[in-house]
């Protein structure tokens, strides 16, 4: 009874758990995709995130200049919103970087695709000229 | 039972340390942050402002750096292996025009 019980332990969840979780990644996988799909997403996206960045900026600077007296209550808002800030924008610039590069390569790609394609097409007519 | 393409993908181990070192200074700022502000003594504040902010910018500047490399690497070898093809192509081509002239 107790083997049995086990059995149905060890098989039953566990069992579905492994046969959902490529389902479930192939899911993500296919929600991935369908947003690399939308146009340009990662230079909006680095955008967004850059100037998020800028808004941090002028939140720091905003907090740091109306309490001008004190050097001590400036410094978390430097850290804080400053720093994030510009990590913040470095990390969006990278996007918007990446994206364009990752675009100009699938252009070119494409571009060697068709190419390729010609060339076996006109070897196929040269070899049925034969 | 396969893999989604982007785990088989050999740039995906990398991209995601590179991921993770960004997040790291990130986490590294809101430690800094929780440093200094835990303090009103300036002389306090500028080991945490060092240390915390400053390593985790550069934290988040390198691994962005990084992923930025990788990435064009990766797609230089897709780039690479479809010129590659291309030149294959163009080989059996110069061939069948050999073989048609002989």
């Amino acid at each position: 009874m107790t083997h049995v019980a086990l059995d149905v332990l060890q098989t039953g969840p566990v069992a579905q758990e492994e046969s959902s979780a490529p389902g479930r990644l192939a899911g993500v996988s296919r929600r991935a995709a369908a947003i690399r799909a939308i146009p340009s997403i990662g230079t909006y996206l680095g955008v967004l995130v850059a100037t998020v960045g800028l808004i941090l900026l002028v939140i720091a600077w905003g907090k740091t200049a109306g309490i001008a007296g004190n050097v001590a209550l400036q410094i978390p808002y430097v850290i804080s919103a400053g720093f994030t800030g510009v990590a913040l924008v470095v990390v969006g610039l990278t996007i918007v970087n990446v994206d364009a590069k990752r675009s100009d390569a699938r252009e070119r790609t494409r571009q060697l695709t068709e190419l390729r394609g010609l060339l076996a097409e006109l070897r196929t007519t040269v070899e049925e000229d034969q | 039972m396969s893999r989604p393409a982007w785990t088989r993908d050999p740039a995906t181990p990398s991209l995601a340390l590179f991921a993770g070192v960004v997040l790291t200074g990130f986490v590294a700022i809101g430690l800094g942050w929780r440093v200094a502000a835990r303090t009103l003594l300036v002389a306090a504040q500028v080991p945490a402002l060092v240390s915390g902010a400053l390593g985790g910018l550069v934290l988040v500047t390198l691994g962005a750096g990084l992923a930025s490399v990788q990435s064009s690497r990766r797609l230089a070898a897709t780039e690479r292996a479809e010129t590659e093809l291309l030149l294959d192509e163009a080989h059996a081509l110069v061939q069948a025009f050999k073989a048609r002239q002989s």
